[in-house]
């Protein structure tokens, strides 16, 4: 099967007041057509910038990919002039953001936000664009859509707006939609209805999705395949069911452990101790090696992300090519 | 409808507070009577006119007087003119209204296009360019920038008339004059505003949609910075009128500002009191339409 987009050794770099920094180096990961691929990692860990760089909407003059590429439908994007660009943006990779409440300019009706893209990118005219922005919102659950076309967005609640935001994003059937936190704002009721959208459309219009979160319950509930991300680099990847049931990295048995669990009763939540390294003082080694439970002399190298299993890949020295899992203190911990 | 009756209420509180002011500024500045008779005058004839214009009276009497013609429209009659003050007013209200409109609409014309370029194009060499413009434009006097366009296009290329209203050409140099004068300001704060619009989430959505940057721009960032513009603009049509004091007497302009420029010098006090309330009024006119501007460019407000 085809990827619909491709990642390859992604290098981003940003110039800060005391040199460059660099958020993210040297990702790769594929996303294939009607999969979602769920990319997860705490916050600053590079997931955010490597959507915009895959939109082409990193800061101008700030940052800018410094390695690597990405492909959609096999065409580099950096090789796009603007207008390819333009043309791409929300029409066959369209973006969905974290805040809900500041993502919708104010003082255009919702009509009007909705209308100006379906009628750029499908040539519809005035009227048709309005009957378009109609059904799009009636599709994604908003009741009295001729009424709300007119309405502003300080007009409609939090959840509503992010309906409204995934109307916009599905407006024009694009083959991608990445989803930046797109819950995470919202309260947990809410955000259940969203994501029971989210999952509807994708399974109605077959959509890939790269749908990025911190919250692996999320993950479980809408991926296919995930990505963790650390520090700026991928450090495992595996489809969704091997990687809660297996998991390699001893960051990702972290994060699987600071899961509340409903069955255990626990005294403490599990916690991750330490943070994510600012990008101006990464570790020269293994990045994670800081926090990790397991160090060893080894982890003063960079560890390669090795195919552990099917589908599964590992950036551990830790583990060895193939799944077989060192030994030792590491199995314990788990 | 509360919001217009007090909007009006202001208006009214404002201009009476501005002719209070210019009474008492007037009245208490010296005899008007000595330099409006000629000197040879003898004490009987000054007498005769002082008690004629009512300028034996209590200066509380005086007051009174004053206000309550005043809200008649009648201001008396200027002593230069022999006509009533507010008629020689209107008469000059065009000029005004035609050089500060104009002048405003070329600031605009320049000050909106380099704030959105300098603040698009931040940290560039281009933007600082525009930075020395506006220090330069900010600290020239008024006077200085008319006398040397003037003398420039004027006396040594002829391509302008020096002076006077009349044809399109003759508006073009005391307008600028007034344009670089208030443009500046006007710049900056179409710079910091953008500035801020442009970092907004909703602009990085309209981007994500695959508009144009120019419709990102123009359309998506521009209507949100508007309110600190058009809130500026409308200030400085206030500061327009009283630039216009002296753009209008360098270029010799027959409008309200030389006119009250005269009417000072020659104490015409009708005169200097009914152009006082005319500009206050035009001001707060001005502003109030700024008010209203904002029920159209923010939806909360209306709704609100």
């Amino acid at each position: 099967m085809q990827p619909i987009l491709q990642v390859e050794d992604l290098h981003i770099s940003f110039r800060g007041e005391d040199g460059d920094l660099n958020p993210v180096s040297g990702i790769d990961f594929r996303v294939h057509a009607g999969e979602t691929l769920g990319i997860v990692g705490e916050s600053g860990c590079g997931k955010s910038v490597t959507s915009l760089a895959i939109m082409g909407l990193l800061p101008k003059g700030i940052g800018r990919v410094s390695g690597g590429r990405i492909l959609f439908q096999d065409k580099s994007i950096a090789d796009m002039s603007q207008t390819d660009l333009q043309k791409l943006r929300g029409n066959e990779i369209a973006m969905i953001f974290q805040e809900p409440m500041t993502s919708l300019n104010p003082v255009y009706t919702i009509g009007e936000q909705l209308g100006e893209q379906i009628r750029l990118h499908l040539g519809l005219g005035k009227r048709e664009a309005r009957e378009r922005a109609i059904e799009m919102l009636r599709m994604v659950g908003i009741p009295r859509a001729e009424e709300i076309v007119k309405e502003y967005p300080h007009q409609l609640s939090g959840g509503m707006r992010q309906r409204v935001m995934i109307a916009m994003a599905m407006s024009c059937d694009p083959k991608l939609l990445i989803a930046d936190e797109p819950t995470t704002a919202l309260d947990v009721t809410i955000q259940a209805q969203i994501l029971d959208l989210m999952r509807e459309l994708k399974e109605k219009r077959g959509t890939s999705i790269i749908f990025i979160t911190h919250d692996l319950g999320v993950v479980a509930e809408m991926c296919d395949r995930v990505v963790v991300m650390y520090a700026g680099q991928v450090i495992e990847e595996a489809a969704v069911r091997e990687l809660f049931q297996n998991p390699q990295h001893p960051y990702t048995k972290g994060l699987i452990a600071s899961i509340p669990s409903l069955h255990q009763q626990q005294r403490r939540l599990n916690s991750i101790r330490g943070t994510v390294p600012h990008p101006s003082a990464m570790p020269g080694g293994c990045r994670f090696a800081p926090r990790c439970d397991y160090v060893r002399d080894e982890c003063s190298r960079i560890p390669p992300l090795l195919g552990v299993g099917e589908g599964h890949k590992c950036r551990c020295w830790l583990v060895k090519e193939g799944g077989e899992e060192h030994r030792g203190s590491f199995a314990a911990g788990t | 409808m509360g919001g217009l009756w007090k909007q009006c209420l202001r208006i009214v509180l404002v201009l009476f507070g501005i002719s209070t002011i210019a009474f008492f500024l007037i009245h208490l500045s010296g005899d008007p009577v000595l330099l409006m008779l000629p000197p040879e005058a003898t004490q009987e004839e000054i007498d005769a006119f002082r008690h004629q214009m009512g300028f034996d009276r209590p200066l509380s009497e005086q007051y009174v007087n004053f206000l309550v013609q005043a809200v008649q429209g009648d201001f008396g009659k200027s002593l230069k003119f022999h006509q009533p003050s507010l008629d020689v007013v209107l008469e000059r209200i065009p000029a005004t209204l035609e050089l500060t409109l104009f002048a405003t609409l070329l600031s605009i014309v320049i000050a909106i296009p380099l704030g959105i370029y300098s603040a698009v194009n931040r940290n560039s060499l281009s933007e600082n360019l525009v930075t020395v413009a506006v220090f330069l434009g900010q600290s020239m006097p008024i006077f200085w920038t008319g006398i040397m366009l003037m003398l420039l296009f004027g006396v040594k290329l002829h391509w302008l008339p020096v002076s006077g209203r009349g044809t399109f050409a003759h508006l073009i140099m005391p307008a600028f004059t007034l344009a670089v004068w208030v443009a500046p300001t006007t710049l900056r704060i179409v710079r910091s505003s953008m500035l801020e619009v442009l970092q907004q989430d909703y602009i990085r959505t309209a981007r994500s949609k695959g508009l144009a940057e120019k419709v990102v721009i123009y359309k998506h960032a521009l209507k949100n910075a508007a309110i600190p513009i058009i809130t500026v603009i409308g200030f400085q049509i206030g500061k327009l009128l009283g630039g216009a004091v002296v753009t209008e007497t360098v270029f010799a302009w027959p409008g309200v500002g030389q006119l009250v420029v005269k009417a000072i010098y020659t104490a015409d006090y009708p005169l200097v009191q009914a152009c006082v309330v005319i500009l206050a009024l035009i001001v707060a006119t001005m502003n109030f339409s700024v008010d209203s501007m904002y029920r159209y460019l923010n939806p909360k407000i209306k709704s609100g």
